[in-house]
């Protein structure tokens, strides 16, 4: 980074420039390793132990909570494994459809010059303000009688709307909090895609918009692969609270009814601070699932990388 | 530099300010005894309590209130690792107390709950409150459940509060609204499930049952058990439990409570899945269930949500035709105790104010208070409400010629999480996820594979 | 693009292809517009069904699914207002959202700084452990929080929830302010240090109100992730003259009736700072994404 023709000073001067950069980060340093490393040590260490919370000593056992969560204590590994698939169904829709409603909607968003502003400040007001109110006022319109319920029966849909509202039953649980979940993520795709198009030369997206038929075969051929970097930083983010994101579940739903909407955080949440509290277990469900979290993000941009 | 000084300055003044207002948190002076609970509706009966006890005293009684349970549990769990616990924890009986008690966040207090105090509690209540060796042996070795460092015989909290779940709650004038009379409780359990859909037929939105499903707990241990209970008889009911599971979950009988449990499935209110005890409570409240399945403790929630008590009426889970029982009836069991914690600095203060919450006056205005029931023998005369008088007569006045049911007594199963899954697998019933064979043989297979970690 | 290459329809009675590419342009325009109509019904539905429903009585809410009510009532709003002390509340969810972005305004943008443009020893290691922290599941670190709060004596306080939510911030903060530094170009470093300025003078005078867009883009998440978090509060906080709203807001269901009615007025007051707050700085917030997502 230092021009080399200062290079003569550079013995001093780097002695300096270190003390300077080391001052620089301390007090990030300090803050982390405050209250990051102690809770990370801690945590990780306890994934080694059997816990409830409250008698003085850990257990230790070694990897058994691993194993046990992987498939060895027939006690646990049902729990996971319908988390497992919950969450798996989460990680391929919620990436896939904020992927195309962000893309979609930031094309169309670019496509108009009025009120272009307006929209963009409108259509982000689901990320800004997601939380524990917004999820409750989706728990009140998904009520059997709310008002989603309500839409689809005034446009005749009276089949689609479930009797006992879209949180109270197995089948369209899951579903219904992953649609709150993409509502609340589509937002910061959009944004992300705004960008990207704004990078790529006026004259492709011109082309675009010409023609229906060709349109789409220049935004898959031309404007896609163009925005790469930007879908790879989408799909690292949404696979992230796909895997992380438990208070959602935890103010929908709980993970019910009977477990259909129960997903791995929320699992490991529940070992920590449900009815039954096993914190080694929660802590060593969270590890893998930030082992997951890591993968799937070197995995991604390596592989979006190698294609460009 | 002047703005960074100036920023410096406000963040100074920001932490004295945060500094400050640390002092006055967990005060807990001399003079000082504090109380934990996780029920809202018992805040003022324990101030009002504290307020008389400890004008005799010469103490203040601070109550704070924690909830939903699981802030409670993880605030019970910070304190005891930072030293900070309060004098008296209350926690769910026949569970909650033996876990802190074996993890050393409360007392052994066998010494100073004297049979003439253990007298003073209603019948039932002592016995379900004592650590029974089989519970020991069942909780295992598994160090998240076990309770082998606990003798039995022992006290590790004095029950305040009583009661039983398996109470049904009926809306007198949506039930003569479909033509069923409210004056007449339902004889079996079959004329229950009649009824119900009689009400139902009458308006498929408002007739229905309610209870807290989204808990799963709750149609296990307050619908499911009484009535499997007084199917299949104490034996074969807690032997389906035991090691040797004789019966098992899939036999002939066992298969028969799950199908009279499952006739409910058409019945439950629209979204019943989705609704938690207090919602479950309130729904039934705003006449949005024509009946509700809750315990003694549900009335005074019910107040809460501003139901008139002319507008209930209350029965037991009614026994179903064909099985061993007729009728069902119930033990007091304990249901809130108060623990004193290991680190208390009062602890004749704490055990002197557990005896006067179970002392008849004490327990009276408590009584009153909450519209629940409290532990203690009171003058049922006394009390101001009649439904809370016929709750106290369901735990009090078993019918003759048969053991009372006591509804939370768990001691015949391994420890571990086998009643929760359980709970969770007849939790398919409403959901319409699973089978009748299906669920029975998985509940089997908890049971099995429950009792192998025992040992 | 093919459709300008198309020969030109020479049949009488026809539309030229000029006058059908008017056509359809002027018909994708109106579809493109109804379709962002729709999407823009879609984000805000919600706070139209919040507003809706804190301008209902409880028995309307009941009754009537839909956002509007006749007559529209302000006495859920009065009686939410009085039911939960929403001043205080409001006062003690600012002090925890304002504190933790202080806490970050000057801690992240400093380590940025340092990440994008000096050299010192462990950069990388440094570097790596804390944007590392990102894939740490909150979940995982709770009650080790909670225990550390309490045995740092910050229980009770506002700091109790500030510093682990400031911490929590720090490497999403980090790479913004890296990568947002990293765009500058470096000869304004360079010139900066021929004036002879000391690095602390080039951060702070040159290189910070550089980066205003990134340093709101930050304090808006923040701001947002504090504003709601209530996980924490509750497990570090008794007393209820120090709750935050959401505190308040789970309060509001735990402890009484469910009033629907009630509960969206108390949801309608979170939301609506924050959205003020989104709306007034958006412009300074978008920039402040894109540029990070440029550079």
């Amino acid at each position: 980074m230092f021009a080399p023709y200062r290079r003569w000073a550079a013995p001093r001067h780097l002695r300096r420039g270190q003390w300077v950069g080391l001052l620089f980060v301390a007090p990030a340093v300090i803050l982390f390793a405050v209250f990051g490393v102690y809770v990370v040590v801690y945590g990780f260490l306890l994934s080694f132990a059997r816990w409830n919370g409250f008698s003085p000593d850990w257990t230790w056992v070694g990897v058994e909570n691993y194993i046990a969560l992987l498939g060895g204590n027939p006690a646990v590994s049902p729990k996971v494994a319908q988390a497992t698939v919950n969450t798996l169904v989460g990680m391929l829709v919620l990436p896939i459809v904020v992927l195309v409603l962000g893309l979609a909607l930031a094309l169309l968003v670019n496509s108009v010059r009025r009120l272009r502003g307006l929209i963009r400040t409108v259509y982000f007001i689901p990320f800004v303000t997601t939380g524990i109110a917004v999820y409750y006022a989706w728990r009140f319109m998904y009520q059997p009688d709310g008002a989603v319920n309500a839409v689809l029966r005034a446009l005749g849909l009276h089949s689609l709307a479930p009797v006992d509202g879209f949180l109270g039953n197995t089948t369209t649980a899951l579903a219904a909090v992953i649609a709150v979940q993409v509502w609340s993520n589509v937002p910061i795709a959009m944004l992300l895609f705004l960008t990207g198009l704004q990078t790529i030369p006026d004259g492709v997206i011109e082309a675009a918009r010409v023609d229906g038929a060709s349109t789409v075969r220049t935004i898959w051929t031309i404007i896609v692969p163009l925005l790469n970097p930007v879908t790879a930083l989408v799909v690292v983010i949404m696979l992230r609270e796909a895997l992380q994101n438990y208070q959602l579940y935890l103010l929908m739903t709980n993970g019910g009814p009977v477990n259909a909407s129960n997903t791995l955080g929320l699992q490991s949440y529940s070992f920590a601070f449900g009815s039954i509290t096993d914190l080694g277990f929660s802590s060593a469900l969270g590890w893998l699932l930030a082992a997951v979290a890591i993968i799937l993000a070197i995995v991604n941009l390596r592989v979006l990388r190698s294609r460009q | 530099m002047r703005r960074s000084r100036k920023l410096l300055a406000v963040l100074s003044t920001f932490a004295a300010v945060a500094a400050f207002s640390a002092c006055s948190s967990q005060g807990g002076g001399d003079s000082v005894l504090t109380v934990w609970t996780f029920k809202q509706s018992e805040i003022k009966a324990l101030e009002a309590a504290g307020a008389d006890w400890g004008k005799q005293n010469n103490m203040t009684v601070k109550v704070s209130v924690y909830t939903p349970d699981d802030a409670y549990r993880t605030k019970i769990q910070a304190a005891a690792k930072s030293k900070t616990l309060p004098d008296i924890i209350s926690i769910h009986s026949q569970g909650g107390d033996w876990k802190l008690a074996q993890a050393g966040i409360v007392q052994d207090i066998t010494d100073d709950f004297t049979s003439s105090w253990q007298d003073q509690l209603l019948p039932g209540v002592i016995k379900g409150a004592t650590l029974t060796e089989e519970t020991i042996k069942n909780s295992g070795s598994d160090p998240t459940t076990t309770l082998n460092n606990l003798k039995a015989g022992h006290f590790y909290g004095v029950p305040y509060m009583a009661g039983t779940p398996g109470v049904i709650y009926a809306n007198k004038t949506l039930l003569t609204a479909a033509g069923v009379d409210p004056s007449t409780t339902p004889a079996s359990w079959q004329e229950w499930v009649a009824a119900i859909q009689k009400t139902q037929a009458h308006d498929s939105s408002t007739g229905g049952l309610a209870t807290g499903l989204q808990v799963p707990e709750t149609g296990y241990y307050w619908l499911y058990r009484p009535m499997a209970y007084a199917y299949l008889g104490a034996d074969a009911f807690y032997g389906r439990q035991g090691r040797s599971q004789n019966p098992s979950w899939a036999s002939e009988a066992s298969i028969k409570t799950l199908e009279l449990y499952n006739q409910l499935t058409p019945l439950w209110v629209p979204g019943v899945l989705g609704l938690g005890i207090d919602q479950a409570d309130q729904a039934f409240a705003s006449g949005k269930a024509a009946w509700v399945v809750g315990g003694t403790f549900t009335l005074s929630s019910l107040s809460t949500f501003g139901l008139s008590p002319d507008q209930v009426t209350i029965f037991p889970v009614p026994a179903a035709s064909g099985g061993v029982s007729s009728r069902i009836s119930y033990q007091a069991s304990p249901l809130i105790s108060g623990a004193v914690s290991s680190t208390s600095k009062h602890r004749a203060q704490a055990i002197s104010f557990l005896k006067y919450l179970t002392s008849v006056k004490g327990a009276t205005a408590f009584a009153e208070n909450t519209l629940d029931l409290p532990a203690a023998t009171i003058p049922v005369d006394s009390l101001s409400s009649p439904l809370l008088k016929q709750l106290v007569a369901l735990v009090t006045s078993p019918a003759a010629g048969q053991t009372a049911f006591a509804a939370n007594d768990f001691s015949a199963d391994p420890g571990g999480t086998v009643a929760h899954d359980t709970a969770v697998q007849l939790a398919k019933f409403p959901a319409k996820s699973a089978s009748i064979p299906d669920i029975a043989n998985t509940i089997s297979q908890l049971y099995t594979s429950a009792w192998k970690a025992v040992n | 693009m093919t459709t300008t290459q198309l020969p030109h329809s020479i049949r009488s009675g026809k539309p030229s292809t000029a006058e059908r590419n008017a056509v359809k342009r002027a018909s994708l325009r109106v579809i493109i517009i109804v379709l962002l109509l729709i999407y823009a019904v879609v984000s805000v539905f919600p706070f139209f069904i919040m507003l809706g429903g804190a301008l209902k009585t409880n028995q309307q809410v009941l009754t009537n699914p839909f956002p509007f009510s006749s007559p529209p009532t302000i006495q859920t709003l009065i009686d939410t207002f009085e039911a939960l002390n929403v001043p205080l509340l409001l006062f003690n969810s600012a002090v925890i959202a304002v504190g933790s972005c202080l806490v970050i305004l000057i801690v992240f943008p400093l380590a940025g700084y340092a990440f994008a443009l000096l050299q010192f020893p462990l950069k990388r290691t440094l570097f790596a452990i804390l944007v590392g922290a990102l894939f740490v599941p909150g979940v995982t670190v709770l009650l080790p929080l909670v225990i550390l709060d309490q045995e740092l004596g910050l229980n009770g306080t506002p700091l109790a929830v500030i510093f682990p939510v400031a911490c929590g911030a720090g490497p999403i903060a980090i790479v913004l302010m890296r990568s947002y530094y990293a765009s500058v170009p470096y000869e304004v470093h360079e010139a900066a240090v021929l004036d002879g300025c000391s690095e602390i003078g080039i951060f702070w005078r040159v290189y910070f109100p550089l980066s205003r867009a990134a340093l709101v883009t930050i304090t808006i998440l923040n701001f947002v992730a504090a504003w709601n978090e209530y996980v924490l509060p509750t497990l570090t906080n008794d007393d209820p003259t120090k709750f935050p709203l959401p505190v308040g807001l789970q309060s509001l269901l735990s402890s009484n009736v469910v009033q629907w009615n009630q509960v969206m007025a108390a949801a309608l007051i979170i939301v609506i700072p924050i959205t003020v707050l989104f709306i007034g700085l958006q412009r300074f917030f978008i920039n402040g994404l894109q540029g990070s997502v440029k550079g």
